[in-house]
């Protein structure tokens, strides 16, 4: 792998929910430009890593630094300001309110008129369907569109690292593989570094460069996607299927 | 394990009888407060279980302690009725009239509860104040002295013993109803009401049921106040009562039986400290009542921010951080 | 007498209407009950009484400052006793709003006294011929200055960006974080605001229902059956929801005792939740944790 310009580093991170620990000391690294996955199986503290970085939870000790700044603890709103967007678990979408205004919302932070434009040109260019459905009430998509809702909220917010959290979950084969093309894309054409956290693991290292295996909050496995992919055997004991 | 028994046997008949001569060695007014706060931890009592393990978000405690006490003031006066009999009655009076409000609350969720109960509150201190032929109004209604098979009851001390009885039931039947299934249904109401359903616990009946007992207690507590002051009156059945009664059963222990005792006598002593000071102040009459108003107000706050998991947890979590950071560990 | 009893209907509905608004306006934004509430409607009042009194501005010029005011006050209660209490349960929260109000309360005793005051307000005096009927010029007042309020509200709520942002809030808490939205921030707004309509409903009745320490939870228990009348967490339900209470309550009250007249509120409060709980404009109601 060249050596590129380390945009987030972990360093030790625990996380507790109340005095229940979730994570006991994440490591990772990602560089710029690159797609990282973090994999493992329900519980094994992907989704807890993500939102230690987007700063819905607190770390109780280490920290997450991104472009040499520390972030930890900081609220999620600043977070969002500094360039970190999150499509989360749950999509967490606004139900009552049109595509149209929900990918608003996401450009609320955004004030250059042109840049604006640009992005939400892209977003349509990728996901034509939402272009189909802007009038139409969030909560009333299905699950595909609402995920993809989702990742063009979150990258309308004009983010430099972009989180997104099981992508693929509760989709169909072929959405899920539509979803990563996008994903792909994404990357490629903005250079936009992207760490994705999933269990489908065949899907997202097709699509990633680097991989991180999670297993009850640490950090059991890393390494390039073909290595691991190779890996199969050792990573199907630890996520549980052939 | 005889050794074992024969200590806690020994325990308890000690206690007892330091209890029964309490009266003896304070004076008349100390053991009016005594008798008080035995009041008062009934009435806890009863929110400690609807609220505190049932999860109910009820605030009409004093409502239900004055059904009770107008319950017993009626049953007394016009149906001669003697106040051993009355009061646990005015217990079930409470009981059934509470039904009134429960019925339409039981699929109200926390704040809907909330705004019901403080509007039942209110309607039920209108309807006592304005239906003078029966409750007397804000003129107040009047009891009889307390006789037991002739001999009167109505002193401090005498009465002392009526509440020490009262009080020991209550405790002892609530402590026996939360280890019976009623009481384990009860706390899985509390804890979570989708998952009780699904294990198969009948959260509407069980929801009546703490309400019930609930009522009861407070009813039984009004009864008792009742049967004591020999004159009741809606401002002795105020919405500060009501704060006051939670902030008890906050610092007691949300849902500690066993706190409620430690809540009624902070409800009845934080009023007297307050008074204490009554030569500060100048002015209306009612400026003892604003103070202690505000103060209580303020108190709760407090409370509910700093120690939510009442004042045993705080103090125990302030000794576990000192000792924390004695060790010099970061 | 008809045409009277629905215009004090209006003006009454008026007051219920602004109420109801501010109590919806917390909840939606922050998920929780504000007890409190109408504690700030009565000591937005008394501030407009001291104002008057002290500085002896006129009654509609004295509104200004006493809005503001209460907008500040509703601030620092917000920022004392709510946010230290973020993320908590339900009951603790519940029960710090409580305390304010009581504490409110306190404050007003030992201030002005137990004594019923009336606001002084030229338009006490004066009325508007209609034909045959007359009507009290400081109804009008009501009913003007809230529609005038709602107006403003309206305005702000649909075309600001922190008015956007409160919708956003109120619809995902979380998608709204992680939209950039600083949603303590915009809380503090909504807690300014909710005093400064609850303002308005205080200083324009005032002079109407005299000022009195007692009048707060009453108001409170009027305005969240409006609220759930119209359908609760629905704004535009409150709204109408007061209204509506406003013209029933008044209309019956025509006809009735005073006693049963004050009870209407409850009973509606009663009836709806036993018949219709998601009121005439809500969605149903989930029993959500």
């Amino acid at each position: 792998m060249e050596r590129k310009m380390i945009m987030l580093k972990v360093s030790d991170l625990q996380v507790y929910y109340g005095y229940i620990q979730a994570l006991f000391g994440i490591n990772l690294e990602v560089p710029k430009g690159n797609i990282i996955v973090l994999l493992g199986a329900n519980g094994a503290g992907k989704s807890t890593t993500l939102r230690a970085i987007s700063g819905l939870l607190k770390p109780r000790k280490g920290t997450i630094e991104f472009q040499g700044q520390s972030i930890g603890g900081l609220p999620p709103h600043k977070i969002v300001e500094l360039g970190i967007a999150m499509a989360p678990e749950g999509r967490e979408l606004f139900p009552n309110l049109t595509v149209r205004d929900n990918l608003e919302a996401g450009q609320y932070t955004r004030t250059y008129k042109i840049e604006k434009k640009e992005d939400w040109e892209r977003v349509i260019q990728w996901f034509p369907i939402l272009g189909e459905r802007m009038t139409q009430l969030a909560g009333t998509l299905s699950g595909g569109e609402q995920q993809m809702l989702a990742i063009s909220r979150a990258f309308l917010t004009h983010p430099i690292l972009l989180l997104l959290d099981e992508p693929s979950l509760g989709l169909s084969p072929l959405l899920v593989k539509s979803i990563f093309q996008s994903i792909s894309k994404m990357n490629r054409e903005t250079g936009l570094t992207i760490l994705l956290a999933e269990q489908n693991v065949r899907m997202a290292l097709s699509t990633a460069h680097y991989g991180y295996v999670l297993e009850l909050g640490r950090r059991t496995l890393e390494g390039e996607n073909k290595v691991l992919l190779e890996n199969n055997e050792v990573l199907s004991s630890y996520l549980g299927f052939s | 394990m005889m050794q074992a028994e024969n200590k806690k046997l020994v325990i308890y008949i000690s206690l007892a009888i330091l209890l029964m001569m309490i009266p003896w060695f304070i004076g008349n007014y100390l053991t009016y407060l005594f008798n008080l706060s035995g009041i008062y931890i009934i009435a806890i009592l009863g929110l400690n279980i609807l609220m505190g393990l049932g999860g109910q978000m009820f605030f009409g405690g004093v409502a239900l302690m004055a059904l009770g006490a107008y319950g017993a003031g009626s049953l007394t006066n016009l149906l001669h009725i003697p106040f051993y009999i009355s009061i646990p009655l005015s217990g079930f009076v409470a009981c059934l009239l509470s039904l009134i409000i429960t019925i339409p609350a039981l699929r109200l969720r926390g704040l809907y509860l909330a705004m019901v109960s403080v509007g039942f509150h209110l309607i039920l201190e209108q309807i006592i104040g304005g239906w003078e032929s029966f409750t007397g109004g804000y003129n107040g209604l009047s009891l009889p002295k307390a006789s037991l098979a002739g001999i009167q009851v109505a002193s401090d001390r005498a009465f002392y013993y009526v509440v020490l009885v009262t009080v020991i039931l209550c405790l002892w039947s609530a402590t026996n109803l939360m280890k019976m299934r009623v009481g384990r249904a009860i706390w899985s109401l509390g804890q979570d009401p989708i998952v009780s359903s699904v294990l198969g616990v009948h959260v509407t009946f069980y929801k009546i049921v703490a309400f019930m007992v609930c009522a009861f207690y407070c009813g039984v507590s009004g009864g008792l106040m009742a049967h004591y002051l020999r004159f009741i009156t809606p401002d002795h059945f105020t919405m500060i009562l009501a704060i006051m009664l939670l902030v008890g059963m906050i610092i007691g222990g949300w849902g500690s039986l066993k706190g409620s005792i430690a809540g009624g006598f902070f409800v009845t002593i934080l009023p007297e400290a307050i008074g204490l000071f009554k030569d500060y102040f100048l002015g209306a009459a009612t400026a003892l009542y604003d103070v202690q108003a505000t103060i209580s107000g303020i108190i709760i706050i407090i409370v509910v921010i700093f120690m939510p998991k009442g004042f045993a947890e705080w103090v125990k979590d302030l000794i576990f951080k000192w000792s924390y950071d004695q060790r010099g560990r970061r | 007498m008809l045409i009277q009893l629905l215009v004090s209907g209006l003006a009454l509905g008026s007051v219920y209407a602004l109420v109801a608004l501010a109590l919806v306006l917390i909840y939606k934004g922050a998920r929780l009950l504000n007890l409190a509430q109408g504690e700030l409607v009565t000591i937005a009042a008394y501030f407009s009484l001291a104002i008057l009194q002290q500085i002896k501005l006129p009654y509609l010029v004295a509104m200004i400052p006493a809005i503001l005011l209460a907008g500040v006050f509703a601030l620092i209660v917000e920022r004392i006793v709510i946010r230290p209490l973020i993320g908590s349960e339900e009951w603790p929260i519940l029960l710090a709003t409580w305390g304010v109000s009581i504490t409110i309360r306190g404050i007003i005793g030992l201030l002005w006294g137990h004594e019923p005051r009336p606001l002084p307000s030229p338009f006490t005096s004066q009325h508007l011929r209609l034909g045959a009927y007359f009507i009290s010029g400081q109804e009008l007042v009501i009913i003007i200055a809230s529609l005038l309020m709602l107006l403003v509200f309206y305005l702000f709520f649909r075309r600001t960006k922190t008015g956007l942002a409160m919708q956003l809030i109120a619809d995902n808490h979380t998608g709204a974080l992680l939209c950039g939205i600083s949603v303590n921030r915009i809380n503090g707004i909504t807690w300014i605001i909710s005093g400064m309509v609850a303002a308005v409903a205080g200083i324009t009745i005032g002079p109407i229902f005299f000022l009195h320490v007692e009048v707060g939870f009453g108001l409170l228990l009027s305005a969240f059956s409006a609220a759930v009348l119209g359908g609760f967490g629905s704004i535009i339900g409150a709204i109408l929801g007061g209204y509506l209470l406003g013209v029933i309550q008044t209309v019956t009250g025509g006809y009735m005792p005073t006693a049963i007249k004050n009870s209407v509120p409850f009973a509606i409060l009663i009836l709806v939740l036993v018949i219709r709980p998601r009121g005439l404009f809500g969605k149903a109601l989930v029993e959500k944790k």
